[in-house]
């Protein structure tokens, strides 16, 4: 048995993840010829909008009491096999064989190009494969955009909560300012609307600025951020808690007041934003923001926290008043720290308006604030990865669970109990992946100099 | 001028007169040593020197500017490095990254170029990185550069701590009972080590200690200290004689 993993193990390692990737879109290829098809075969009515969980736990009776509850059961089994033979066929053996056969070529071409462009190559396939999946069911490309929101969310969250070891609960509040402000400007810069009127600007200008009113939003956020950090320098620990969990509520009802922008009803508008954004160029523009946005993010806070200025955060977490005696500007660096985290809870928040078409002060409160804790906690504090793993993990968990309704809320936060009880430390556990699985095995760096062809095996 | 310039110092908590009219003059290149028993100001006077406490009277000078007001980092970026009483490294992080955060006020680029890793941040951080493995080599540490500091043995940590205070690049150096915890072996090689980094780094250097007898060796003047107030001053020898210091530490084996 541990021989048979070892094997399996062996053979996963050796695919470089660009044929991961590639194989994986080879698989929506397969889906979006033979899905149909397939899944009115074996029974499923179709293509299963996400691996066939949230249509499994659907089959579960809800409403009947214990007893309905546990007679829907076998119903929910004979659906889950069926869908575990569609995620094989469908999904596992293309990828696992266009991975296994690209392998080797992926490794030669990687190795002829410079790292960025080969990053590059890495991102433009995830990219696409996305695209293709995401577009065949409509739910998909939301649920990955909400992944997409979620990371940004978490990982900025992250640098103040994992790296600067402050406990910030507030973050759903610079979020709010980010999804105000920019989906106000897109609004009446863009569409017809009862509150502003014509647009004001050409239609073609949208795709332009839409990406600059995002920064704008963020840069809105940042600026609210100081509502935080002037405070951080006198207090800390749980007081510091108590300032973030207040700014988040004066946040949400100082807009909550401002009746021109719909006050507690609302905001919206956003649609048409996108329509005329897809009226110039028809591509999946949030899409694309979101995946960029994402990048973004992780590399600005992946570069921040590993240079030596950045890690004057990190000092502080680990002894502030060390660090201010050996040099490090204390003030100066949480204002960075906060001022960067709350830029990009802005920049999600414009990107989660848009998606969403709707937003209204209520969306962010402390329990959206709440998640994303939720994330960087499960995630790992001061893991980007970990942060980058456990949106996806929560964001999935949380729509594929609906069916269970109100006990969809239960489990997740029994979950999280569970976690902090049993692994404190996430499931990173402070460590990033590249720790686990080394840079040149997944292909995205050069072996060094001396190894020919497949990467060491050793990790 | 001398290099460092304390006059009439006092510093209250609350109503707890910790030192009370505490007056120096350090030149440029002596070793002192300030002593005193338990609770008698000492640390406290170190705090008020690299700005960690206000001090409630008197003015402290560093080659005639005045340091009373400036913030911690300013002090240090000024000149002055420190070690503390009970160690405060950065635990969880590297020892290269404890004596490269150190550097601090040395970096130049902005928080752009260190997002973009432009040419002047990979420059910067080159050199600080060169700088940092050099410290450590000299002091022998260089193959623990990656170790995390918490898994250090204690005498280690020691060190660590004296080369992140250098890594600041002082021209004064204060340490806080660098000896405690040590054994006498130890302590001996530890004064050498002073004495070295003293001569290798040009420095001017002021420790704290508990027991006179450990920095009666190296020390060419010391000032004894009691209930914050200075009652002796002059070389070892005539410390060791001196009554009230007997006095003070009647009842104490250390002396
Ligand atoms: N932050 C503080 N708040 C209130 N009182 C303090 C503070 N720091 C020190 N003290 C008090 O000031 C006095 C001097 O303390 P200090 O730490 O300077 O003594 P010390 O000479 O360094 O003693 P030791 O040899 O034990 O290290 C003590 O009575 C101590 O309790
Ligand atoms: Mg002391």
């Amino acid at each position: 048995m541990a021989q048979l993993l070892r094997r399996i193990k062996e053979f996963l390692g050796r695919i470089p993840l660009l044929a991961y990737l590639l194989g994986f879109l080879a698989a929506t290829g397969v889906e979006i010829v033979a899905g149909q098809a397939f899944g009115l075969l074996i029974g499923l009515g179709g293509v299963p909008a996400f691996f066939g969980v949230t249509a499994a736990l659907s089959r579960l009776n809800m409403d009947g009491g214990l007893g309905g509850l546990l007679l829907s059961i076998p119903s929910m089994l004979l659906y889950i096999v069926p869908a575990l033979v569609y995620d094989v066929v469908i999904y596992g053996l293309p990828t696992l064989l266009v991975g296994r056969v690209l392998a080797k070529p992926v490794r030669w071409f990687t190795s002829t190009l410079p790292e960025w462009l080969t990053g590059l190559v890495h991102m433009v396939t995830l990219f696409l494969s996305m695209w293709v999946w995401g577009g065949l069911v409509g739910y998909r490309l939301l649920v990955v955009m909400y992944i997409g929101v979620n990371i940004i969310m978490a990982s900025s969250l992250n640098l103040i909560n994992g790296y600067m070891g402050e406990f910030s609960c507030g973050h759903a509040g610079f979020m709010a300012v980010g999804a105000y402000v920019s989906s106000l400007l897109t609004v009446w810069l863009f569409t017809q609307d009862d509150v502003f009127g014509a647009p004001v600007l050409g239609a073609g200008w949208s795709i332009i600025l839409f990406p600059l009113i995002l920064i704008v939003g963020g840069i809105a956020a940042g600026i609210a951020g100081l509502l935080v950090a002037f405070p951080s320098f006198k207090t800390r620990g749980d007081y510091l808690a108590i300032v973030t969990i207040s700014v988040n509520f004066i946040i949400k009802s100082a807009i909550e007041n401002i009746e021109k922008i719909g006050g507690p009803r609302g905001f919206m508008g956003m649609k048409g934003v996108l329509r005329t954004m897809t009226s110039v160029i028809n591509v999946p523009w949030l899409l694309i923001w979101t995946f960029i946005g994402v990048l973004i993010t992780l590399v600005v806070i992946h570069n921040f926290v590993s240079s030596t200025k950045g890690k004057g955060v990190v000092a502080i977490r680990e002894d502030e008043i060390a660090a201010e005696l050996m040099s490090v500007n204390t003030r100066h660096t949480k204002v960075l720290a906060f001022t960067i985290s709350s830029f990009f809870a802005g920049v999600a928040g414009g990107l989660f308006a848009h998606v969403l078409g709707y937003i209204n002060p209520s969306t962010f409160t402390i329990f959206k604030s709440t998640e994303a804790l939720v994330m960087v906690y499960l995630g790992g504090m001061g893991s980007l990865t970990g942060s980058v793993l456990s949106a996806g993990i929560f964001t999935v968990a949380m729509e594929a669970l609906r069916p269970l309704e109100v006990w969809k809320k239960v489990l997740v936060w029994l979950m999280l109990i569970l976690l902090m009880m049993y692994r404190r430390e996430g499931i990173m556990g402070g460590k990033e992946l590249t720790d686990f699985i080394s840079l040149e095995r997944l292909g995205l760096r050069r072996p060094a100099k001396e190894v020919k062809g497949y990467a060491p095996a050793a990790d | 001028m001398p290099l460092l310039q304390i006059n009439h110092l006092t510093h209250f908590f609350g109503g707890l007169r910790a030192v009370y009219d505490f007056n120096l003059n350090l030149e440029k290149g002596e070793l002192i040593g300030l002593i005193g028993p338990n609770g008698a100001g000492k640390t406290t006077i170190f705090n008020l020197v690299t700005g960690a406490y206000r001090p409630s009277q008197g003015d402290i000078r560093l080659n005639g500017d005045s340091l009373v007001g400036l913030r911690p980092h300013q002090i240090t970026a000024k000149g002055i490095g420190r070690t503390f009483q009970t160690i405060r490294l950065w635990n969880n992080l590297s020892v290269l990254d404890n004596i490269r955060i150190a550097q601090f006020a040395q970096i130049r680029y902005g928080v752009v170029d260190s997002i973009l890793h432009t040419r002047r941040y990979r420059d910067e951080e080159k050199e600080i990185k060169k700088r940092s493995l050099e410290l450590l080599e000299v002091f022998e540490l260089r193959h623990l550069a990656d170790e995390i500091v918490a898994n250090l043995p204690y005498g280690q940590q020691r060190e660590v701590e004296i080369v992140r205070a250098l890594a600041t690049k002082p021209r004064l150096l204060l340490l806080d009972e660098p000896a405690a915890g040590m054994n006498p072996g130890e302590i001996d090689t530890l004064l050498k080590l002073i004495q070295w980094i003293r001569k290798e780094f040009d420095l001017t250097i002021w420790i704290i200690e508990h027991q006179m007898r450990v920095i009666m060796g190296i020390c060419e003047r010391i000032k004894v200290i009691d209930f914050g107030e200075t009652i002796a001053e002059g070389t070892p020898a005539e410390i060791q004689s001196n009554p009230r210091v007997l006095k003070a530490y009647l009842g104490e084996e250390g002396i």
